[in-house]
């Protein structure tokens, strides 16, 4: 088998779950002492985990790649 | 003289020369980025300069996969103990994504190698199991050229010669040896 077969990249780029990295609004809170919102938008955004946010970077990087393209 | 025939216990293994201590290699160390996070943005500042830029494109319009491309990177990081293969796993898509952009910045038209490479290939089970298909059909084919009668008769033919074989060699016996008593 070719060193082309073994190759990795395809199977993790397919399996990639980039729906998941959608952006969201977080909205910004005023006051030294305001409660953030930071971790309750983590936990909604499941970004924990290292593969969401690696889905999420990579789905700015699509979307800047469609805009070059002049699919956005 | 007597120095010379000693066996020498402590010379060098075969291709010792070749090998290092361990921890001497920077895979064999700690890794520089330890998250994906730090590794995400090691590689996206290397990929943000021109130089890096302008080899990508070469290296793109020569037909090289993205795929093949975005892996070779993660594995020199790797191998220069940048991060851990665990990390350079997870970073690859973004890799493959950046290396994209690059390529449509660029206008160049590339192989992503998202195409399977064993596509419209044969799989080499599938010929073995018709070839062993088509075997048997044929054996069966040839036993039905030949009638039963013919099969029975070769096979009469076969026992008798070896029956004939068998008596000549009981002919042939004779004892053998220095002290064998002679009858005559």
């Amino acid at each position: 088998m070719s060193s082309l077969g073994n190759n990795p990249a395809r199977i993790l780029y397919r399996n990639l779950q980039v729906e998941k990295g959608e952006d969201t609004d977080v909205k910004a809170t005023r006051g030294l002492l305001a409660r953030g919102q930071a971790n309750k938008v983590r936990k909604e955004m499941d970004v924990e985990q290292p593969s969401i946010r690696v889905a999420k970077h990579v789905s700015i990087i699509r979307r800047k790649r469609e805009e070059v393209n002049g699919r956005a | 003289m007597a120095e010379l025939n000693e066996i020498v216990l402590d010379a060098p293994i075969a291709g010792q020369h070749m090998t290092s201590e361990l921890g001497a290699r920077p895979w064999q160390q700690a890794p520089q980025y330890t998250t994906v996070d730090e590794a995400i943005e090691y590689y996206l500042d290397r990929m943000a300069s021109e130089d890096f830029a302008d080899q990508l494109v070469d290296v793109l319009e020569m037909d090289v996969p993205v795929t093949t491309l975005a892996n070779t990177i993660q594995m020199a990081g790797v191998m220069d103990g940048k991060h851990s293969i665990d990390v350079g796993m997870l970073v690859m898509p973004l890799l493959m994504e950046m290396i994209m952009l690059v390529g449509d910045m660029a206008g160049i038209k590339y192989d992503s190698g998202m195409e399977n490479p064993n596509k419209g290939k044969t799989r080499d089970t599938l010929l073995e199991s018709v070839r062993k298909r088509l075997q048997t059909e044929m054996n069966a084919k040839e036993g039905m050229l030949f009638s039963e009668d013919e099969i029975k008769g070769e096979d009469e033919i076969e026992t008798d010669d070896t029956s004939d074989i068998s008596m000549e060699d009981e002919e042939i016996k004779e004892p053998k040896g220095l002290m064998v008593r002679r009858t005559q």
